[in-house]
């Protein structure tokens, strides 16, 4: 076996440790299962004796293994087994192990950050243009004051001059008679008419521009889950739960016995104690499904898949999804209309270098980009921007 | 070449006037016109009004910006192996009782969704019938049977009550009878066997609706072995086939379809093909893709078959009988030299079930060597088991009273058999009687008690076609009702507490893995052979798929078919001929009926499957009927048209029939479908057509299949509507086939390469041409391996969503097809009478030809309809709007218009529409609403999957990877897909070869799909014609 296959990298060995550990083992303290750091002295720098465990831990501990005592003393703390992780593989394995060993703790709150730093900007972002939204609003309503003024020092002078001419006295009645006749006549009544209705048009159209339109949709869900406990503060990967995210077209929610690998021990929440974690186990006890209310809609007739955009895109999930780890309760944070789509499709690059699939299809544009005569490939250059890609 | 016309109905060729109007037209009839007439009674103020409520509707709608609260329900416990929108494929195995196919059943979220050949399969591998196809969607029929009917009305109940019937009976020394199809799985025989020991007096009855019991008897009378041989087309250099229509309907049509296509398509290193001779009663799909083709009346097929052997009996000196008759211009004479010449490299074949007739046949390949080489008798094939004989004698049984209980499984004789009077009085002298069905049958409401089983998508089961070959059946889904699988039921009788999956699992963990050495484990040889669905002994397991692998001949203990308990058969060979000359001596003047099979419907069995009842007959293109195909002399004695009506009057058998005019059918013989007009079944199949199997002769216990001596009479004033899809759409003297004869091959290819390489030069380019960085997909498609069986047409429709319409909509022009096969007639110009009467036919399959210069895409005035930059000719259906310039501006008229709201389930009944009936719908594929326009997409859906798996896998994309629905189940394998501008690709070298043309290519459209010439081997002298 391990001549067939390479060893994996320690680097490899983070990202496994991630993806099916992370969630229940940290280095800083007790969580689902036990604090890691010191497990290799625990387990006397056995490796073979690990190996096994990881693999199936129950049947290690019933095995009358080196260590059986120890892991049932375990149990009895923990109530409950680790999952079997013979799936993983012996080499998989081992590169954790290997992780586990040359674990050293980083310096405070390094990981984690950039997930967040690009979803903060584009939120700036949206500050300032409310910011000029205002500004525009305070301008207009001086524009309308200034203009009202006019028309009335306007209006006063006219009649004055009038009032001259014919030599009568000039009157406050005269002035309101001259400046009533101003908004009396016709150029004055078109300007407003044309005024009135361009606002209604504008309005109409920005209403009707609108339909659909869901970004900041964020509907009561029936159990209140926090991703700002579980993704933000426990940093728990978004995969482990919404496992189908890499392999298909839905991330898919997750499955309650996702839930309950966790819960089947941790009964209390932070916020609201006991209550909403026992709708979970309630759920899963009874076979229930839980009715969550869906927040991300595509129309039927548009066809979008998670793994062409998180796995071979690369695509961060906030890309789309926005500051999920900051959420109490998610809202839509994108638009998801066919515009923004098609506008990510126009600027986002692509590297034709990272996907050997790109190599032997896109040869000759591959082999202009790498010389230097094209500056960068838009996905819309690939066909982004064809119907049949999401439509069929 | 120039003197060769084509046509696709009589007056086509004639000339007709009022067919040359309405050709003109284009469109079957003005559709708005028929919009207004659909209910007669529509007005212009309905008009007004419905177009006013429309526009307030949509206002009033459009302002409201609520959009529904939908909820997303995951999983309490997600299978591990199930990943929502990720496909599972489970490999099973398709047998109808008379077709066998592997198959990979693809499954969506736990439902299956599409089946597709299994390419490990070597019997198989590589195609799926129509049939096959479509009986996905008999899974979600809502007319299946949900609960016991009848005498029991639980499980409990009837296990309970049958056990102390059936213990009763045996213990009182009565008669139990168990009748069957033909049971393929080795591990339910063994089963039978153990309930017949259980229960003292059982016997197993095999009954088919079309046996090979012909075959069967006179292989036990020539060589002791009562089996049906293992045909290789694929060895035989000349084939020659008597009523066997063995590439539609024949003991196994896909696979035989497979083989012969080996042979038959000639290129510049190896301008070869193999020579094919049909003599058949009526234009059957073989027949029209034969080199030579005689008509041939049933009534004589004996005396043929006869003479046939006399003059090969004199080249090998032995025995000469008399008594044969000879065909035209001293044909068979002339056929006998060219066997002869091939020796050991040629195959005659014969439908006939007349064990007589058969035993000449088997003596005509014996003298020719071919035992051994073109069939196999030492390495049978089990895909045909009864024999008439032994149900007529159940039947004789039955009505004396001595049968005290029987069971029918797999079978409905109430429909199919040639005397169904008689079965139903014998049947009531059964005090026990229960049939085990997945919906009600004919039969199963004469029995006392109905008993559901599952569909095989939900079973666990086996099969062995061949000797040496078997496949697995596993259930792709739970059950939906509160159904049981037969051999369950068995077990529980029998009183085992194994239930079936581990009664099968130790069938092939004991006997199946004695047959290895490859595994030394038994539970991974079953999780092996499980996975892959197929196990060929000597053949391992663990290779990867490779269809092309010879199997080595296989020694088998031969005992397949249930034993008569009498002496064979043992008349020589002069009494037999003999007899055959007596019996096939023929009446000049007398008409025969002559019953076929069509290709979708074959027996009748799935009659409910909407799907197969709308797939367009290859021959005579209609719909949703059967009638009666009347010769052309027929005609012309009795003034018939097609759309009149004729009665039918033989023996038990006294029908009235709309009649289409077949060229091909034989002069005195007239021809009728079987597998219609049943009268239990759901509401696709109710009402449809007329039930032709009473007419069947029976003939020394042998079911014949055709009545001699009929009536036949035309109804004045009478006519009916026919559904026939290829009315309209005439070749109007334009080169869209191309064809030419194996002689003249060379020659011909080049002076068509010549021509289109002018065509090419003289090219001129309004637009500039599409760029293609990356993929450019195309289709080749090869008119010589094409038999125009149409297991394309409803794989495209079971993969794309696509609606069935009805009888009344087919009838207007509304198909929704996204693939057609053209079928198109040809002959001498000059001879209009030769040509209506024996034609040659041509098949064309077609769909939208993703042209690069498309002319629909420039007359779209929303771009709903544009082009890709992988050179596909994409549809929008959310921006289209329905004008339908596309359709009317497209050279290829392959699109199709949604004129109704086919989802709706009031409309139209034969959709699946119903909670159930919707799990069969692909959910890659938008439904589409009434009002666009839709064709094929090149099955983008699966283009897109198979780019995103290469990319997820970081690969290169390879052929496998993107394979339509119709290129993908292909049994012929005529239809090649994939990317030209991979060199690594099948269709890069196979895209411009030397007989590839376009069709239409003069009007420099650039289509996507390329065709081939048709050739055909013709003997220079030009026999048949004489």
């Amino acid at each position: 076996m391990l001549s067939a296959f390479p060893v994996l990298r320690a680097q490899e060995g983070e990202a496994i440790f991630k993806q099916n550990c992370y969630t229940c083992h940290r280095f800083d303290r007790d969580l689902t299962g036990p604090n890691l750091t010191g497990v290799i002295d625990r387990w006397g720098g056995d490796e073979a004796e690990m190996l096994a465990f990881i693999k199936n831990p129950k049947g290690y501990a019933d095995g009358g293994q080196k260590h059986s005592a120890r892991v049932h003393e375990l149990f009895g703390k923990y109530k409950q087994w680790m999952t079997p992780h013979a799936f993983l593989g012996d080499d998989k394995i081992k590169a954790v192990i290997t992780y586990i060993k040359d674990y050293k703790a980083p310096a405070a709150a390094a990981d984690g950050a950039p997930a967040t730093e690009g979803a903060a900007a584009e939120k700036g972002a949206g500050i300032s243009e409310d910011a000029l939204l205002y500004g525009l609003i305070m301008l207009v309503g001086l524009l309308v004051v200034v203009s009202l003024v006019l028309i009335i020092v306007i209006a006063a002078v006219l009649s004055a001059i009038r009032a001259k001419e014919r030599g009568d006295k000039f009157t406050y009645a005269t002035l309101k008679d001259s400046a009533v006749n101003i908004f009396k006549s016709k150029f004055v009544l078109t300007i407003l008419a044309l005024v009135i209705i361009g606002g209604v048009l504008d309005k109409g159209y920005d209403f009707a521009a609108h339909i659909g339109f869901r970004d900041g949709y964020q509907p009561v869900q029936p159990i209140a889950f926090s991703h700002k406990l579980h993704a933000g503060q426990y940093k728990i990967n978004c995969e482990y739960c919404h496992t189908g995210v890499s392999k298909g077209k839905s991330a898919t929610i997750p499955s309650t016995n996702i839930c309950m690998n966790c819960h089947s021990t941790i009964k209390e929440g932070p916020q609201h104690g006991p209550n909403e974690i026992a709708k979970v186990v309630g759920a899963h006890e009874k076979g229930e499904a839980i009715e969550w209310v869906r927040i991300h809609n595509l129309p039927d007739l548009v066809y979008f898949s998670h793994q062409q955009h998180v796995k071979v895109a690369g695509l961060e999930c906030q890309t789309c999804h926005g500051p999920i780890e900051e959420m109490e309760e998610v809202y839509q944070y994108s638009r998801l209309t066919m515009a923004w789509c098609v506008n990510c499709h126009r600027e986002r690059k692509i590297d034709l270098n990272s996907n050997p699939y790109y190599h032997s299809v896109f040869k000759q544009v591959r082999e202009d980009w790498n010389a230097g005569k094209i500056d960068s490939v838009s996905v819309a250059r690939l066909g982004g921007l064809d119907c049949a890609k999401c439509h069929y | 070449m120039k003197s060769k016309k084509y046509w696709t109905q009589k007056e086509d060729l004639l000339d007709d006037p009022k067919f040359r109007e309405q050709q003109q037209k284009e469109f079957a009839e003005d559709p708005f016109e028929a919009m207004l007439q659909d209910n007669g009674n529509s007005s212009r103020r309905d008009f007004l009004r419905v177009f006013g409520f429309t526009l307030g509707a949509s206002a009033v709608l459009a302002a409201c910006s609520k959009t529904p609260v939908k909820y997303a329900l995951p999983y309490t416990n997600k299978p591990a192996d199930v990943n929502p929108s990720v496909p599972n494929y489970y490999a099973s195995t398709f047998y109808d009782g008379s077709e066998y196919s592997s198959v990979l059943v693809k499954v969506r979220e736990g439902r299956p969704i599409f089946v597709e050949t299994n390419p490990s399969s070597s019997v198989t591998g590589g195609g799926l019938s129509a049939r096959g196809a479509a009986s996905v969607l008999d899974l979600y029929d809502g007319f299946r049977l949900k609960a016991p009917v009848g005498a029991f009305k639980t499980w409990d109940d009837s296990l309970s009550g049958l056990s102390r019937t059936l213990k009763s009976i045996s213990e009182k020394g009565g008669n139990i009878r168990i009748v069957t199809g033909t049971v393929l799985s080795p591990s339910t025989r063994q089963l039978i066997g153990e309930f017949a020991d259980a229960y003292k007096g059982t016997r197993h009855v095999t009954y088919e609706a079309a046996s090979a019991s012909g075959i069967l008897l006179a292989h036990e009378a020539e060589f002791g072995k009562r089996a049906l041989p293992r045909y290789h087309f694929d060895k035989a250099q000349v084939i020659v086939g008597f009523n066997a229509d063995f590439l539609g309907t024949w003991v196994s049509p896909v696979e035989f379809t497979k083989q012969y296509v080996t042979n038959r398509a000639p290129s510049k290193d190896n301008p070869k093909m193999s020579r094919h001779i049909q003599v058949e009663s009526m234009m059957s799909l073989t027949g029209a893709n034969a080199d030579d083709r005689l008509p041939m009346k049933a009534s004589m097929e004996g005396a043929h078959i006869l003479e046939l052997h006399d003059h090969i009996a004199r080249k090998a000196g032995a025995a000469v009988f008399g008594g044969g008759k000879e065909l035209p211009g001293n044909y068979l004479a002339k056929l006998a030299t060219e066997l002869w010449a091939a020796q050991g490299k040629s195959l005659v074949v014969s439908g006939s079930n007349d064990p007589q007739v058969q035993r000449l046949v088997v003596a005509i390949n014996r003298m020719l060597q071919n035992y051994g080489q073109t069939l196999n008798i030492n390495t049978p094939s089990y895909l045909r088991q009864g024999v008439d004989k032994e149900f007529q004698e159940l039947v004789r049984e039955m009505e004396t009273g001595k049968v005290d209980a029987v069971f029918f499984y797999d079978c409905n004789p109430a429909y199919s058999y040639s005397l169904p009077v008689q079965f139903e009085n014998a049947l009531k002298k059964v005090p026990h009687s229960v049939a085990f069905v997945t919906a009600e049958t004919e039969t199963s409401r004469l029995c006392k008690a109905a008993l559901p089983v599952n569909h095989w998508l939900e079973s666990w089961g086996d099969a062995q076609p061949h000797a040496g070959h078997y496949s697995l059946i596993q259930p792709c889904i739970s059950t939906l009702y509160d159904t049981r699988q037969f051999q369950d039921i068995l077990l529980a009788l029998v009183g085992r507490e194994q239930n079936y999956y581990g009664y099968l699992q130790q069938y092939w963990k004991t006997t199946l893995f004695a047959t290895q050495k490859e595994f030394a484990s038994a539970d991974k040889f079953w999780v092996k052979a499980l996975e892959r669905g197929v196990y060929e002994i000597g053949r391992p397991l663990a290779a990867e798929a490779a269809a092309e692998v010879v199997v080595a001949p296989v020694e088998e203990k031969v005992t397949p078919v249930a034993a008569a308990d009498k002496a064979p058969d043992n008349s020589s060979l002069r009494e037999v001929a003999a007899t055959v000359a007596a019996r096939y001596a023929g009446r000049g003047g007398d008409t025969d009926l002559y019953l076929y099979e069509k290709v979708g419907m074959g027996t009748g069995s799935q009659a409910n499957i909407p799907w197969l009842q709308e797939m367009p007959d290859p021959i005579t293109r209609a719909t949703w009927d059967n009638y009666a195909c009347v010769s052309y002399k027929i005609a012309k004695d009795l003034a018939l048209e097609t759309g009149d009506v004729v009665r039918i009057e033989g023996k038990g058998f006294n029908e009235t029939l709309p009649v289409i005019v077949q060229p091909g059918v034989q002069a005195e013989t007239v021809a009728v479908a079987v597998g219609y007009g049943r009268k239990v079944v759901g509401k696709a199949g109710m009402n449809i057509g007329k039930n032709a199997y009473p007419a069947g002769q029976v003939v020394a216990d042998s079911f014949l299949g055709f009545a001699t001596g009929v009536k036949i009479s035309k109804v004045e004033g009478e006519t009916y509507p026919l559904a026939i899809t290829q009315t309209h759409g005439t070749v109007m003297d334009r080169p869209i086939i191309r064809e030419t004869t194996l002689g003249n091959f060379l020659e011909y290819t080049k002076e068509l390469q010549h021509e289109r390489a002018v065509l090419k030069q003289h090219a001129v380019n309004l637009y500039p041409l599409h760029e293609r960085a990356g993929h450019n997909w195309a289709m080749a498609i090869d008119l010589n391996k094409c038999t125009g069986c149409g297991a394309c047409v409803v794989n495209c429709q079971s993969e794309n969503n696509i609606p069935v319409v009805g009888k009344d909509e087919i009838r207007r022009g509304r198909e929704l097809h996204w693939m057609r096969i053209d079928r198109y007639y040809s002959a001498d110009a000059n001879d209009p009478e030769l040509a209506q009467e024996n034609p040659e036919v041509v098949f064309q399959p077609m769909m939208c030809q993703h042209c690069d210069n498309a002319p629909c895409e420039n007359v779209c005035p929303v771009l709903a309809t544009v082009h890709s930059s992988e050179g596909l000719n994409q549809q929008a259906y959310n921006r289209c709007f329905g004008t339908r310039y596309c359709a009317n501006n497209c050279p290829y008229k392959v699109r199709r218009f949604n004129w109704l709201d086919y989802t709706e389930p009031k409309n139209f009944v034969y959709n699946p529409v119903d909670n159930i009936g919707r799990m069969v719908l692909n959910p890659d594929v938008t439904v589409r609403a009434r009002g666009v326009m839709e064709k094929c997409s090149f099955c983008v859906q699966r283009l897109q999957a198979g780019k995103l798996a290469a990319k997820a896998d970081g690969r290169k994309l390879q052929d496998s990877d993107i394979q339509t629905a119709c290129s993908k189940n292909c049994p012929a394998g005529a239809i090649v897909f994939g990317d030209v501008n991979d060199p690594d690709s099948a269709i890069s070298k196979y895209y411009n070869d030397e007989r590839t043309y376009f069709v239409l290519e003069e009007l420099k459209v650039l289509p996507s799909v390329a065709y081939k010439v048709k050739v055909r081997n013709k003997v220079k002298e030009e026999t048949a014609k004489a």
